[in-house]
């Protein structure tokens, strides 16, 4: 076989250039920590990516409206103690005005009620980040307004009519729907209607009514048990925003390793492979130049 | 009969042909860095012997010629080589920069732009009343329009780059038949008279070979010394002795391809770099009109789907005017057939509510029809009838309410308001001209996030359900008949556009290390060694300084003979 300078020369240049060209696609891998920087790194490979980085962002989305459910119901969660605490107070005086050793006190009492009642419309008119809390879906009119009479007492309490009890959604997973929000019916009129309650219990206070008093005190037990039922649905959903917040954070590690396992570079070996490769590429560079370097001509006299 | 003077002839014989060899020697060390150059030898013979009586006696050298020493098998070889490697190349460069426009897998491309901008839907679900999300919802919307615009226009661009190149090369080819044309006729006049015009021959050959890099040709010699290059698989005649075609290139209106035209009609070419260039054109599958239509496809399909939504949709603000963006073709025409880029299905209704600006009240409602012989005129009167003033120019619906009211639209089962582009999240129809309305962008407000009460059209200002519906499309199926959604259409087009590149990225380091066989295998014969050079030079210099002595020998025989036998 014969040999020329220039197979030569074209032979250490072609070396040099393809190991240059693998030098830097190492170094590439290298310096941005990935294995796919393009699609035809691993065509396969990076629709998986690609897929993956949609699901992990749309995982995202979901733990935000996780956190903005869970802001919520917490929201509700507080006006329902006070609620509670308002119901606990109109017993206790209920109990009281229902004796019969109390006699001709009973003005006081009633005024003491009918300030839980404003308590109660109040609470009932809660807002939490500009929203009624209890509105249902109106969540900019107010829920629950009160007729009162000459001298400004409430005489009844009526409900929006356009509705408080429509649900808000919010997806918190794939089909995932969760309420993130206290229908106001199931609160304050479901078999019990919270405001007619004290509005009964405070006219037979006024009205010295003993009996009239004794039998607010069932509807009231009835009354508790029903905040004590809504303020469990919160609980429970905010327990379950609880447990789809972890089974996100799980898929998002899942999802987030299995990504970095098909795209990320492994930065170890990569690095052993660009020692090689910068290895190979001194060598060919040496080897080119030492070959031409020599040349009969430097013997011949 | 021998004598001292052919001696000297012997010796001259040998100086002149050493001249020549060292000559040669020189040539090739001059030339051996060129590539396309092959090494010459000069082919020496001994002369005719003269016959005495007692035998034959040898009267030195002679030139027999000089020789290139060139494999004319291995040339074609490579030219074939080239063409292929030519034609990968070309369309290489091309799906890399396609690779590049798209940019993916990347924490900025398209993919994050759509789903960012689900996500960003999902925060106005989670917070229905709040404006700053749906302004931020929008932002991202355009950000996702505004690259779907960049990388189609990128295409766009890439296929004019591609066709400017394709003429480019039309032109070079031109050029190139030009020559062979004008150097067929003087071949043809040298050959004819006896000559052999080498010089000529090899000008013609390197124009022959710069065609054939290009397309590939076929080329058939005459006696006559003309040669008749033509396309090969019967693409046509291209030189016919000093005929010369023309190549053209033009831009096809109905199929927007771009082709070759020999004298006018349409050729097709195969191999070479323009056989890669017009694969990298027109191929619809899986080259620049490969990734703009699935582009167009994704594109056209987030119009429909967010639109869908949107346009019966209930907005914190409702619509004072509302203008149909997608042009009937005759507004006294069927809208079923009057050429809408979404289809309307009929029957179908959708109800108008009017609602008192100043209380937001319910004012009035009314039922749309849409039946198959429905036209847009008609639909107007029915908008009319609803109590919106509704107007047709230029086959698009104009509505506006009347003073002190606004409308909101509400279950439309026809699919009528998409089809119109009524009351659109996004404008336009493909990845090149989508948009999100003009409308939305001065009033974020406009924005869809749940929808009216269907029978009373009252709308709640907490009802998210039409966010939620629009943050659901990103994992709906709603491409390919049901079997991928937006993201697995877009990951499917660049998983096939990345294959493709692949094998380009293969097949070019395949093809470069035949080619380099191929020329290394040429270099074997044609190449100059400069070593090899030396020798020559040496044995030439050696056989020179001998045949010099030779004459000096000689000189003094003839001196002995002249001057000693005188005395």
């Amino acid at each position: 076989m014969r040999i020329t300078q220039n197979m030569v020369a074209n032979q250490v240049l072609r070396n040099v250039t393809h190991s240059l060209a693998r030098l830097a696609k190492s170094q590439e891998q290298l310096s941005s920590a990935k294995r796919i920087n393009r699609a035809s790194d691993d065509p396969l490979g990076s629709g998986v990516v690609l897929r993956l980085k949609a699901n992990l962002e749309r995982l995202n989305g979901f733990q935000r409206a996780t956190d903005a459910a869970q802001e919520y119901l917490e929201g509700a969660a507080t006006p329902l103690e006070r609620i509670m605490e308002l119901l606990h107070q109109a017993r206790e005086i209920a109990v009281q005005g229902s004796s019969d050793t109390l006699s001709g006190t009973r003005g006081p009492l009633a005024e003491q009620v009918n300030q839980l009642l404003e308590g109660l419309l109040s609470e009932a008119n809660t807002r939490f980040q500009e929203r009624y809390v209890f509105g249902g879906t109106n969540t900019d009119a107010t829920p629950y307004t009160a007729t009162r009479d000459a001298s400004g007492r409430i005489t009844g309490v009526a409900s929006n009519p356009l509705g408080v009890d429509g649900v808000i959604n919010a997806e918190v997973g794939p089909d995932c729907l969760v309420p993130t929000n206290l229908p106001g019916g199931q609160t304050f009129d479901r078999s019990v209607n919270l405001f007619e309650v004290l509005i009964t219990l405070r006219d037979a206070l006024a009205a010295e009514d003993t009996a009239g008093v004794a039998a607010t005190l069932t509807p009231l037990d009835g009354a508790m048990t029903q905040v004590n039922s809504a303020s469990g649905v919160v609980g429970v959903a905010i327990r379950r925003l609880e447990a789809v917040r972890t089974r996100n954070q799980e898929d998002l590690i899942r999802l987030e390793s299995l990504r970095s396992k098909v795209q990320d570079a492994d930065i170890a070996a990569v690095y052993v492979e660009l020692q090689k490769l910068q290895n190979a590429f001194d060598a060919s560079l040496a080897a080119g130049a030492r070959a031409m370097q020599s040349s009969l001509v430097d013997y011949l006299q | 009969m021998s004598s001292l003077f052919g001696s000297l002839n012997v010796a001259r014989s040998a100086l002149f042909a050493n001249q020549l060899v060292l000559q040669t020697t020189a040539n090739n060390v001059a030339n051996s860095g060129r590539s396309d150059y092959s090494r010459q030898r000069v082919d020496l013979v001994a002369s005719l012997p003269e016959t005495l009586p007692v035998g034959q006696v040898g009267t030195g050298v002679t030139v027999a010629g000089i020789r290139r020493l060139r494999d004319q098998f291995l040339d074609q070889q490579f030219i074939r080589a080239e063409q292929s490697l030519g034609e990968y190349e070309a369309e290489q460069a091309t799906l890399n920069q396609i690779e590049a426009l798209l940019g993916e897998p990347s924490d900025e491309g398209l993919q994050a732009s759509l789903s960012r901008f689900f996500t960003a839907v999902t925060d106005v679900a989670s917070y229905p009343q709040d404006y700053t999300t749906r302004r931020a919802a929008l932002e991202q919307a355009e950000t996702l329009a505004g690259d779907l615009r960049r990388v189609s226009s990128g295409l766009t661009d890439l296929k004019r780059n591609l066709e400017s190149e394709i003429r480019g090369k039309v032109g070079d080819i031109n050029e190139l038949l030009q020559e062979i044309g004008r150097l067929n006729g003087q071949i043809q006049t040298v050959v004819v008279a006896g000559g052999s015009p080498n010089d000529l021959l090899d000008r013609r050959d390197q124009a022959v070979d710069g065609v054939a890099k290009l397309v590939s040709v076929s080329r058939l010699d005459r006696p006559d010394g003309t040669l008749v290059l033509s396309l090969t698989g019967g693409g046509g005649v291209l030189v016919d002795g000093t005929t010369v075609a023309t190549l053209g290139a033009q831009l096809s209106a109905a199929s927007d391809d771009y082709y070759l035209t020999l004298g006018g009609t349409a050729v097709s070419v195969t191999g070479g770099e323009m056989a890669g260039l017009l694969h990298s054109r027109n191929d619809a599958d899986g080259y620049v009109k490969y990734a703009q239509d699935r582009l167009d496809t994704l594109a056209a399909t987030l119009i429909e789907q967010t639109n869908r939504i949107q346009s019966a949709g209930a907005a914190a603000a409702g619509l004072r005017t509302a203008a149909s963006q997608y042009a009937v073709s005759d507004p006294a025409a069927p809208l079923v057939s009057a050429g809408l880029p979404v289809g309307v299905t009929v029957p179908g209704t959708v109800t108008v509510f009017t609602y008192d600006t100043s209380t937001g009240a319910v004012a009035g409602s009314a039922t749309i029809t849409v039946t198959a012989a429905t036209t847009l005129n008609d639909l107007a009167a029915q908008f009319a009838g609803a109590g919106l003033s509704a107007s047709v120019s230029g086959g698009t619906l104009s509505l506006a309410a009347a003073a002190g009211q606004s409308f909101r639209f509400a279950r439309d089962t026809g699919n009528l308001l998409p089809a119109l582009g009524i009351n659109a999240f996004f404008t336009g129809t493909n990845a090149s001209t989508i948009a999100v309305s003009a409308a939305l962008r001065a009033d974020p407000n406009l924005l869809v996030v749940g929808y009216p009460d269907p029978t009373t059209g009252v709308v709640a200002a907490g009802d998210n359900r039409a966010a939620l519906a629009m943050a659901g499309l990103s994992e709906q199926k709603v491409l390919g008949g049901g079997s991928a959604s937006l993201t697995d259409y877009y990951a499917e087009t660049i998983g096939v556009l990345g294959a493709r590149t692949a094998t380009a990225n293969r097949l070019v380091e395949t093809q470069t290390l035949v080619t380099r066989t191929i020329q290394n295998q040429r270099e074997q014969v044609s190449g100059v060694s400069l070593d090899e050079e030396m020798i020559e030079l040496t044995k030439a210099q050696r056989a020179f300084e001998a045949s010099a002595k030779l004459v000096v020998v000689v000189d003094e025989l003839l001196d002995t003979v002249v001057n000693g036998l005188k005395r």
